[in-house]
């Protein structure tokens, strides 16, 4: 586990000097502040006015904005490795190939810890501008429902990048396959039964987020789906790095 | 492999090819029919077909990579990935089966997402599966949503107990004949033969229509018939029958029928309420006797809808009213002899037409506070709650405007009514409850009997009120009282420009330039060391 604590280090500090990760993090702070701005101005206007919903107003878009800006920044985790050819010297040191796709995997997720926990001015301003503030137990699960998808997404980017040298083929790849995962309850549509539709509902990605962590519902069951799906995409990318040795 | 000297190895990736198309159409042709049918099969043999056929064109090679190196060590591979695949699938499995209250926690304040235990009670001693049919047009996609959500806090109870769809009554107008539909954003639940319809959607609703699932017997109420009380079923003039009320009740299993008191020396003994409304006459004081003996009985219960005294008998009448002066001294509810009279909050150029939308809290009123219900032509009600024994909780009152208009001529004044010293000022009442703590009878009085005649009931709430009304008195209120989970309401504090523009520029300007400009050191920096 220390490999991998190393890995994630120099691949965290390597995100702080990646032009992709500050064009990623500039993108998502302009667009969630217009989108931030937006809400707060048509909220104190009488025909759109209701109750501030400052949760959504931040993490509908920031969830959104994750389906695309995610594989930004996985693309290179692996790939990158696999063009310059480092992964076959990395494979030589004593290291595990999971320690070296988890300590990818951890850097990803750190870093998007970093642009969380930026993101909390939007809450520090919303309970400001709020009577009587914000509820901070709706909050705290979005954050939490969150990291746990963005877990989720950095590990299908840690999978897709694994299978290619060509960044722009892994960005798109995993682009393909969390849009899948976004879309696949079209094919279930509410209210329709069977057993089809239960698992095509059951793994919507966005559904766990939206139905139960961005309103305040911690769920067990949506907690055990993404920690699922992260362990096995990052099962995956362990095994297409582990196929190098024999392929 | 050979056929009569054609080298059959050349049609093995051909083989090949089929047999992928056949699987993809077979999955494609699957998800546009979502049935196994012919089509599908034909698709999923022939795909399997052209894979055998493959083998066998070239068994060799197969063979070869089998024994490779890649294969033990692809096969390998494969497993593993299989049984975690398999561990996963067992594990989601097992805990998307936990119960929801040990699967979930709801963070929110004052816990808003979750149902209340009692509902989750009732939806698991449901007997049998229970079917949701909502008929909303895409005016109501709003409350359809909210409907939707609620359906689905119950499904997560059981998922395969609830299964539940929307129609559109304007593109499948022959579904929604089939439910009588008459009213958009209507929910039917059903459950064995058993069919009941929810008109304003809420929790307490679905989980009081649950509810009467769990309990088959059909309750008895009792109309009083005889001194022109309005008739149950649908009659020609709308203003003098209560059918659309009574099709509900029955909906919700009760069985309505009628009573002459003339005919009877007492309410039968099934009653589990008597709804006395609007006699055109005064009842008799032995009718009166009758009803009163009746509500000595523990958990007896009666409605009672009263016109104005001028509405039924005329501006002049002057006769005693027996019923009136009964609830006077037993109940403590005084129905005044007078008209309200609302210029303010009344269906325009009619002032006696009164909208009402301020309520007491009541389980008949609870689920009514954004609604407002129509009176046309009612009378004010008076109450006291210093009665022993009694508790009284006003139901519904007008418009601080208006007044009890007495001097009734005055109605026919060319410069219009107005407020004079002798009448009641608004705000007026215009329902109440009241129950009897030690016997548990309960009682319901309205001011008039026309907000749920059929001409209005489908006005407004103006059904839900007097359904809700007959619930109450027939302690059909289990699950009327879920508890109340009322957070906090939240609103944006008065923002003013400098705080705008501060807040503007902070998330829109300086977060994001902060972002690039430390972007920009970075890449400087970098291009210095190269």
């Amino acid at each position: 586990m220390r490999n991998a604590w190393t890995i994630a280090k120099r691949e965290f500090n390597h995100y702080f000097v990646s032009p992709v990760a500050y064009a990623v993090a500039f993108t998502l702070f302009l667009v969630l502040g217009i989108i931030f701005n937006f809400n707060v101005a048509t909220s104190t206007i009488g025909f759109f006015g209701g109750p501030p919903q400052v949760t959504q107003w931040v993490f509908g878009p920031f969830v959104t904005l994750m389906l695309f800006l995610t594989p930004g920044l996985t693309m290179r985790l692996l790939a990158e490795e696999q063009r310059t050819g480092t992964l076959e010297l990395l494979l030589t040191a004593p290291i595990k190939e999971w320690e070296l796709v988890t300590g990818k995997w951890l850097a990803a997720v750190a870093f998007m810890c970093v642009i969380l926990f930026i993101s909390a001015i939007y809450f520090v301003i919303g309970n400001a501008i709020t009577d009587p503030g914000l509820d901070w137990g709706v909050v705290g699960s979005a954050y939490l429902g969150f990291l746990l998808l963005v877990a989720a997404l950095m590990a299908i980017g840690v999978f897709t990048s694994s299978l290619f040298a060509n960044q722009i083929a892994a960005f798109f790849a995993t682009f393909a396959i969390s849009l899948g995962l976004w879309l696949v309850g079209l094919f279930a549509p509410q209210g329709e039964t069977g057993i089809f539709a239960e698992v095509v509902r059951y793994l919507d990605i966005s559904g766990h987020y939206y139905d139960n962590f961005i309103r305040g519902v911690l769920d067990l069951s949506s907690t055990v789906y993404f920690v699922s799906v992260t362990v096995l995409f990052l099962f995956l990318a362990t095994r297409v790095v582990e196929s190098r040795r024999w392929r | 492999m050979k056929l009569q000297n054609v080298d059959l190895k050349q049609f093995a990736p051909w083989a090949v090819i089929v047999g992928v198309l056949g699987l993809v159409a077979a999955g494609v042709l699957w998800l546009l029919y979502r049935q196994f049918n012919a089509a599908v099969q034909i698709s999923l043999i022939v795909g399997l077909l052209a894979f055998v056929a493959a083998i066998l064109f070239r068994p060799g090679a197969v063979s070869t990579w089998a024994q490779g190196r890649q294969a033990r060590y692809g096969a390998n591979t494969a497993l593993m990935i299989v049984a975690l695949i398999g561990i996963l699938v067992l594990l989601n499995y097992i805990v998307a089966r936990l119960p929801i209250e040990a699967r979930q926690r709801d963070l929110s304040e004052g816990s808003v997402n979750t149902l209340p235990q009692e509902a989750i009670d009732v939806m698991k001693a449901v007997p049998g599966t229970v079917r949701a049919v909502g008929f909303y047009t895409s005016r109501m996609a709003s409350t359809q949503e909210s409907t939707r959500q609620m359906l689905e806090k119950f499904r997560a109870v059981d998922p395969d107990k609830l299964s539940y769809e929307f129609v559109d009554p304007e593109t499948n107008p022959v579904r929604a004949r089939e439910y009588g539909v008459s009213r958009d954003g209507t929910l039917f639940l059903e459950s064995g033969t058993r069919r009941e319809e929810i008109r304003i959607v809420s929790e307490a609703e679905i989980a009081s229509a649950l509810v009467r699932f769990t309990q088959p017997e059909q309750r008895v109420i009792y109309f009083t018939a005889g001194r022109g009380e309005k008739g149950l079923e649908a009659g020609q003039q709308q203003e003098t029958s209560m059918s659309v009320v009574v099709e509900l009740l029955k909906k919700q299993n009760y069985d309505v029928r009628p009573l002459n008191l003339q005919l009877t020396d007492t309410v039968p003994s099934d009653a589990r309420a008597l709804i006395v409304a609007g006699p055109q006459q005064p009842l008799p004081q032995a009718d009166v006797d009758k009803i009163a003996q009746y509500l000595t009985r523990e958990r007896a219960s009666l409605v009672a809808l009263l016109d104005p005294t001028a509405q039924t008998q005329g501006a002049n009448a002057t006769g005693p009213d027996p019923l009136a002066d009964y609830l006077s001294a037993n109940w403590g509810v005084t129905v005044r002899d007078d008209v309200v009279i609302d210029l303010e909050r009344s269906i325009q150029g009619q002032p006696l037409w009164i909208v009402a939308n301020r309520y007491g809290s009541s389980p008949i009123t609870d689920r009514l506070q954004n609604f407002a219900t129509f009176f046309p032509i009612a009378r004010s009600l008076e109450y006291t709650t210093t009665v022993p024994n009694l508790s009284t909780t006003m139901l519904v009152e007008t418009g601080g405007q208006a007044w009890g208009e007495t001097d009734i001529a005055s109605l026919d004044d060319p410069s219009g009514p107005a407020s004079d010293a002798g009448d009641a000022t608004g705000p007026l009442v215009v329902g109440v409850a009241v129950e009897n703590t030690q016997t548990k009878a309960r009682v319901v009085v309205f001011g008039d009997s026309d907000f749920a005649a059929d001409i209005v009931a489908n006005e407004f709430a103006n059904s839900s009120l007097f359904v809700n009304s007959v619930n109450w008195a027939t302690r059909d209120d289990t699950l009327i009282n879920l508890t109340q989970r009322t957070p906090p309401s939240r609103s944006l504090r008065v923002i003013d420009a400098l705080t705008g523009n501060m807040i503007l520029f902070v998330t829109v300007l300086a977060l994001p330039a902060l972002v690039l400009i430390a972007g920009g050191i970075v890449w400087f920096q970098r291009r210095r060391h190269v």
